[in-house]
């Protein structure tokens, strides 16, 4: 590690970092920058706090995206925990969220215009290269703020859904060949158990949108399958008549049947019924034959979260659950769930969920035990979960109270990864992951 | 604060969508009557879990049939009694389609309640206080604000005991408490509970005090959920046997003597 600043952004301030960290290493200031300086399989989570940790600076750019981004937030955590001294940029007229204005409300910062030009940026490589040469002047410039008393994250989910409010549920659903296996010998396929257990969710949402005047939409719904289409490779909607997007209310009626079973009913007197019980389905169990493209699949997610985010700008933060099955082929999605992360309403930004089912024969190098919304870094399973448990973002207080509740021993900084987990543990997660209040 | 020497009630109710009145599912009733002597009255508020089906039409069935009674004994059978004559499909005459129905056999519906009876007699005044759930009773003077069954704003949750029509079982609370002269006692759903509280913890009890007696000029916050919030004004000057008394003791006993057709001839408009 030879680097001398640690620079931390947000995705859509990629360009510009790039741009400041070339002039920076001009002037002979070696900088460590992601994703460049991660090597391609390696452990994000040891190289993120070990290049934070051995920087002598640490630039960071607030623009609003970075407000709310997970990662930028981390790589501060880190900072500030190991005392090393940061130096805000401020882009624009970016506000501060709370946190972020407790960390660094006594610290001096430098402003910019949202779109630096090239003279701004000339005077911040001056800033940075004046600061580094003399690390004296750093200590007085750039104070590290205590760690310790930073208040706690708001739950944005104590606030209860409204017609004029809705919350926002994007389902991923894994279609790739491996979901056609079992959940174990001679009992159901994983896609037949996801299928199931999709269409219960959309039941259950629907049930609670149901008052004595009708329907009122409280929710809207996107289902995402991936790993479809002729290529093996394209993300299609799951929705009836493929609808990207739609409001609870109006899947009522607009099912692809009913599905009747007979269900024993236990009577006051103690005595028991056999009740017919009918299930809408409105996404049928389609046979796996594609690849797991991941990536794409929140890159989708991206673009129907952006264009809900222009019409509900109070609204809670949209929820985006993945169903997988196994780890992604191709392309790492590590970069578009960033994306996706870094977009928010006024209450905070999207959450990003992962669960990965266990089916025979699926991950035979992991470790075979689940992993059930887990606080820390898993141990001995391969980078890929590592990455997931990175992707997956943390719990807030309202979901971890919903985990607890279904007997979860769930810490206070556990993330909304499910992993390696039986089938049956898919309605705790979709249960703890859009736990809402109407 | 009554300053009359007679006691008030004033109630407030708003739906979370404050442009839907009609989706309210909170429910209330007070209801006070002065004598020479003293006053009685009986407030009873509920809060109908909006993740149930049919709870605003099961708030308001337990707000009605709720007696004083209750609140000393028999709250569990009065309970009982309206909730296995409680039918929506069958008395709502309503368009209901398998989804709403099968929630009904699925779930049932439920409600929080709390019931106060207040009873002033030469001077002293005493509330009883029982409920299911978390909407609550809070005393509130200048320099103090107690509340039950919760007593900080931290302790709601979202999984509050209530009353449900799929279950017999209740955990009733009661609660005793004398109304001090000049108090004010307030029932409130979880929510504009909650901010009363908070109201407390940050500003202390001065301000929930002084915020209860003027809130007649102004509408409940915007607290995310519907609304309820009944104030009884306990009387600064307690009603005592005075120098008027005697004659509206002497009205009271002519009406009691005289003959009437209608029976609702004599009540007082409300």
């Amino acid at each position: 590690v030879n680097h001398r600043v640690f620079i931390s952004y947000a995705g859509a301030q990629q360009a510009y970092a790039n741009d400041v960290c070339r002039r920076l290493e001009a002037a002979e200031i070696r900088c460590w920058i992601a994703p460049r300086d991660i090597p391609a399989g390696s452990d994000w989570v040891e190289r993120i706090p070990a290049a934070v940790k051995h920087a002598e600076l640490v630039l960071v750019f607030l623009s609003t995206e970075a407000v709310v981004s997970h990662w930028v937030g981390r790589e501060l955590d880190y900072a500030i925990a190991t005392k090393r001294p940061v130096l805000p940029v401020v882009l624009g007229d970016t506000q501060p969220s709370e946190r972020l204005h407790f960390l660094f409300g006594a610290i001096q910062h430098s402003r910019m215009p949202a779109q630096p030009a090239a003279e701004d940026t000339n005077r911040l490589v001056t800033q940075v290269c004046s600061l580094v040469q003399d690390k004296q002047r750093v200590l007085e410039f750039v104070s590290s703020a205590e760690p310790t008393d930073a208040p706690p994250p708001v739950d944005p989910f104590v606030h209860r859904v409204s017609t004029a409010r809705p919350a926002y549920f994007v389902l991923l659903v894994d279609h790739s060949g491996s979901m056609n296996r079992r959940v174990e010998a001679g009992t159901v396929r994983v896609r037949d158990a996801v299928a199931d257990v999709v269409n219960e969710f959309l039941h259950r949402l629907l049930q609670s949108s149901r008052k004595t005047d009708g329907y009122r939409d409280y929710f809207d719904v996107s289902v995402l399958g991936y790993g479809l289409g002729e290529t093996g490779q394209e993300v299609l909607s799951r929705l009836p008549d493929g609808e990207d997007r739609m409001a609870i209310g109006s899947l009522y009626g607009r099912w692809s049947r009913i599905a009747e079973s007979e269900r024993v009913q236990r009577l006051e007197d103690g005595g028991t019924t056999t009740v017919t019980v009918r299930r809408p389905i409105w996404v049928e169990s389609k046979p796996g034959r594609g690849r797991t493209v991941m990536a794409e699949a929140f890159r989708r997610a991206g673009d129907l979260v952006e264009s809900w985010i222009v019409e509900h700008t109070d609204s809670l933060p949209p929820v985006v659950l993945n169903i997988s099955d196994g780890g992604w082929t191709g392309e790492d999605p590590m970069s578009a769930v960033r994306t996706l992360q870094e977009q928010a309403t006024s209450l905070g930004p999207t959450l990003v969920f992962n669960c990965q089912l266990s089916a025979a024969g699926t991950m035979p190098r992991q470790p075979g035990r689940p992993l059930l919304f887990p606080s820390e870094v898993p141990k001995g399973y391969d980078h890929r979960t590592t990455e997931l448990f990175l992707l997956s973002s943390a719990l807030p207080e309202s979901m971890r109270q919903e985990a607890r509740a279904r007997g979860l021993p769930v810490g206070d900084d556990a993330r909304g990864l499910v992993f390696n987990a039986p089938v049956s543990r898919l309605v705790d997660f979709l249960q703890v992951g859009t736990r809402t209040q109407v | 604060v009554s300053q009359s020497g007679e006691p008030s009630i004033r109630q407030w109710t708003v739906a979370h969508d404050r442009s839907h009145p009609e989706w309210n599912e909170d429910a209330s009733r007070a209801e006070l009557a002065v004598a020479p002597d003293g006053w009685t009255a009986f407030l009873v508020v509920a809060d109908g879990a909006g993740s149930t089906p049919f709870a605003g039409d099961w708030a308001r069935a337990l707000v009605e049939a709720a007696r004083p009674e209750w609140v000393v004994d028999g709250f569990a059978d009065g309970v009982e009694h309206v909730r296995r004559r409680f039918d929506p499909l069958r008395d709502g005459g309503r368009d209901v389609d398998f989804i709403l129905e099968e929630n009904w056999h699925e779930l049932g519906s439920a409600s929080t309640l709390l019931a106060a009876v207040v009873t002033s007699r030469r001077g002293t005044t005493r509330c009883r206080v029982t409920t299911v759930g978390d909407c609550l009773a809070l005393v509130s003077e200048p320099g103090a604000l107690a509340s039950f069954p919760l007593r900080a704003s931290a302790e709601f949750t979202n999984r509050p005991e209530t009353i449900r029509t799929r279950r017999p079982e209740l955990e009733i609370k009661s609660w005793t408490c004398d109304l001090p002269a000049g108090s004010a006692l307030a029932l409130a759903t979880d929510a504009v509970a909650a901010w009363l509280l908070r109201l407390r913890e940050r500003e202390g009890a001065g301000s929930v005090h002084a915020w209860l007696r003027t809130l007649s000029e102004r509408d409940l916050p915007d607290v995310d959920d519907d609304a309820t919030l009944l104030v009884l004004d306990v009387p600064a000057a307690p009603v005592r046997p005075g120098r008027f008394n005697w004659l509206s003791r002497l009205v009271d006993r002519l009406r009691k003597s005289l003959p009437t057709r209608d029976p609702n001839a004599r009540r007082v408009p409300e």
